[in-house]
């Protein structure tokens, strides 16, 4: 089962999300601060962040800067109500993998957590796959 | 290509008109001057002409009637001795020749310079054959190779001879003309020349007072809500100033613009959190859970609320743009703050203090001031645990009347203190608190359009004072046209 971090301040928006995501099958965490979501967020613990960038005591993409400096690969979809475009590029620069604006489609956002997680596991089985191939060259270099 | 004619066509206008008219002055200026000079000259020179004749057969008349040449003292017996006394007794004046006639001949000359020859002039020749020998003295004007020459032609007889001759005093009158003419050619040739300069230095100067008009009017052309380029200020005339004014007007829409947008990026904003809420929890329903839906159903429509509320919030602001946004009317505040204390007192419990009621009459407009007042109750109740202390009153002082609202609910630390009448700018306490965000906003709008303040004194933990404070007199200044002066 994968584990969402839903950091979302609005606990209206954090309550439907959380809702819909456990009736899809999702595990969920849901968190109202930029602090509490990054130390959530490198605790390793989750799959997927869902993070709003409007949050209080730090906001989201300093939140998403700080787990990008640590070379944390937690796959992140930002949520935002601003749609100017320096948003999206400021957000996207500082390494979310995707963008949803307020107000979205639920299906669009389970649709969006899905394709990360696909994209994720296709990276996993490539490198087993080079792990293998690792494998055998060894195997080969031993044989005499 | 047709936006080239278009940036042509103000100095066609102007900077044409001015350098024609101009033109045209001088050109008529130039023309009367030569023309009159021209005409004087002219008259002039037909004057002396005939003066020099009339004096020339006046003399001639006198030595003639006389009939002693005076040189011998003789009388004359024939008409030859007479022509050539008379041609020696006078001498010809400038473009003046003298010449005689006997029976139709050539019979002499006066020496010195000839303008013309009359001999080889058939056509002052048959003009003087013309005369008959007993007429009278007669001038013509003919056309001869030296241009118009004036004869006065005098017949002459002497008593008892039968030969008749003609004394002839010719002025070269078109070799003048031909001077003048030559001049007035002089005239035209120079005044033509001077127009040209004229116009030349004209065109520049022209241009360059117009240059600046040309590119205020191509930046005005341009100017829009992405281009408000300022144009480069130069020089201390009116047109300078008139840029100087152009670019204070776009300093103005600039901010006017970008408060705008502001505007609409912070509603969007505020418009979105509730729709994300509504939809989302109507997404993710199952119709089946009654209990489920109906707390859905509940959650929307206090969703719709907060929007329909953001949205009259909305309009309230707008509309304090407009001039009529208040009409001052005098209040008794006594009675303002009883009204205000007692419609307070049904948003929370709380227990409700009157401080004072300044007992005086004062300029505002009651319904506005009341709105704000209860806005700043409200918004004390909502920042304050139930029981709390929460109190009302009114004061003047001076020229102005202070009302206030003071709680004991959870401050607002200083920090924040200086923004909390900026739109949305909510002290962070959560969304949990009602609100459109806009209520001080329009708190400060209504007490802007009085001409007054509004200030806070707050501790966190310990409770914030909000005080209205407003000019007893209302201030009927005219609306803000955005003028300088």
């Amino acid at each position: 089962m994968s584990r969402i971090l839903i950091a979302e301040d609005e606990p209206r928006i954090s309550t439907f999300i959380e809702r819909g995501l456990a009736a899809q099958g999702f595990a969920t965490t849901v968190v109202a601060d930029g602090a509490e979501a990054y130390q959530h967020a490198r605790s390793g613990r989750y799959d997927r962040l869902l993070l709003d960038i409007g949050l209080p005591s730090m906001d989201g993409l300093t939140v998403l800067r700080r787990l990008r400096a640590e070379h944390s690969r937690l796959p992140v979809i930002l949520l935002t109500a601003r749609s100017s475009v320096t948003d999206t590029v400021s957000g996207l620069e500082s390494g979310a993998d995707d963008y949803l604006a307020k107000p979205f489609h639920f299906d669009e956002l389970v649709a969006r957590i899905r394709l990360r997680l696909r994209d994720e596991l296709r990276r996993k089985v490539g490198a087993d796959r080079i792990t293998t191939l690792r494998g055998m060259g060894y195997r080969l270099e031993a044989l005499p | 290509m047709s936006r080239t004619r278009h940036a042509w066509r103000p100095s066609r206008s102007v900077r044409s008109r001015l350098l024609l008219g101009v033109l045209a002055i001088a050109a008529l200026g130039l023309a009367l001057t030569g023309g009159t000079v021209l005409a004087i000259q002219s008259a002039g020179i037909d004057a002396a002409a005939d003066d020099s004749l009339r004096r020339g057969y006046q003399e001639f008349a006198r030595l003639a009637d006389s009939g002693v040449d005076p040189a011998t003292g003789d009388p004359f017996t024939e008409v030859g001795p007479l022509v050539i006394a008379a041609m020696q007794y006078r001498v010809p004046g400038p473009h003046e020749t003298l010449f005689a006639l006997v029976d139709g001949r050539p019979y002499g000359y006066s020496g010195g310079v000839r303008p013309v020859e009359l001999e080889r002039e058939p056509t002052a020749l048959a003009a003087i054959t013309a005369v008959p020998a007993d007429g009278p003295v007669t001038v013509r004007e003919v056309d001869t190779s030296v241009g118009a020459v004036r004869l006065a032609i005098v017949p002459v007889t002497v008593a008892d001879r039968p030969e008749a001759g003609a004394f002839v005093i010719a002025h070269a009158i078109g070799l003048e003309r031909q001077r003048l003419a030559d001049l007035g050619w002089l005239f035209l040739a120079l005044g033509a020349t001077s127009l040209v300069l004229l116009a030349a230095v004209g065109w520049q100067v022209t241009g360059e007072l117009v240059r600046p008009l040309s590119e205020l009017r191509q930046a005005t052309t341009r100017a829009s809500a992405t281009d408000l380029t300022r144009i480069p200020v130069g020089g201390q005339d009116e047109i300078a100033d008139l840029t100087r004014a152009y670019n204070a007007m776009l300093d103005r829409l600039q901010d006017s613009f970008t408060g705008q947008r502001q505007l609409l990026d912070d509603v969007g904003h505020e418009l979105r959190t509730p729709i994300t809420i509504a939809r989302g929890h109507l997404e993710v329903l199952d119709p089946t859970d009654a209990a489920r839906t109906a707390e859905t159903k509940a959650l929307v429509l206090d969703e719709l609320g907060r929007m329909g509320r953001l949205v009259e919030d909305l309009i309230v602001l707008a509309k304090a743009r407009r001039p009529d946004f208040v009409r001052p009317a005098p209040v008794e505040v006594a009675d303002l703050t009883d009204e205000v204390f007692s419609k307070a007192r049904a948003l929370g419990d709380r227990r409700w203090l009157l401080d004072e009621a300044a007992d005086a009459v004062v300029e505002l407009d009651a319904q506005r001031v009341t709105q704000a007042w209860l806005q700043l109750a409200e918004n004390a109740v909502k920042f304050s645990p139930p029981g709390s202390t929460i109190a009302l009153g009114s004061r003047v002082s001076g020229d102005t009347v202070r009302l206030w609202v003071r709680d004991e609910g959870v401050g607002i630390p200083v920090a924040e203190q200086g923004r909390i009448f900026d739109r949305f700018a909510r002290v962070d306490v959560g969304r949990g608190v009602e609100g459109s965000g806009l209520g001080l906003t329009i708190v400060r709008a209504i007490v802007d359009a009085h001409h007054g303040t509004v200030s806070v004194a707050s501790r966190p933990g310990e409770g914030s004072t909000f005080s209205l404070e407003l000019p007893r007199r209302a201030e009927r200044r005219a609306p803000e046209t955005g003028g300088r002066e």
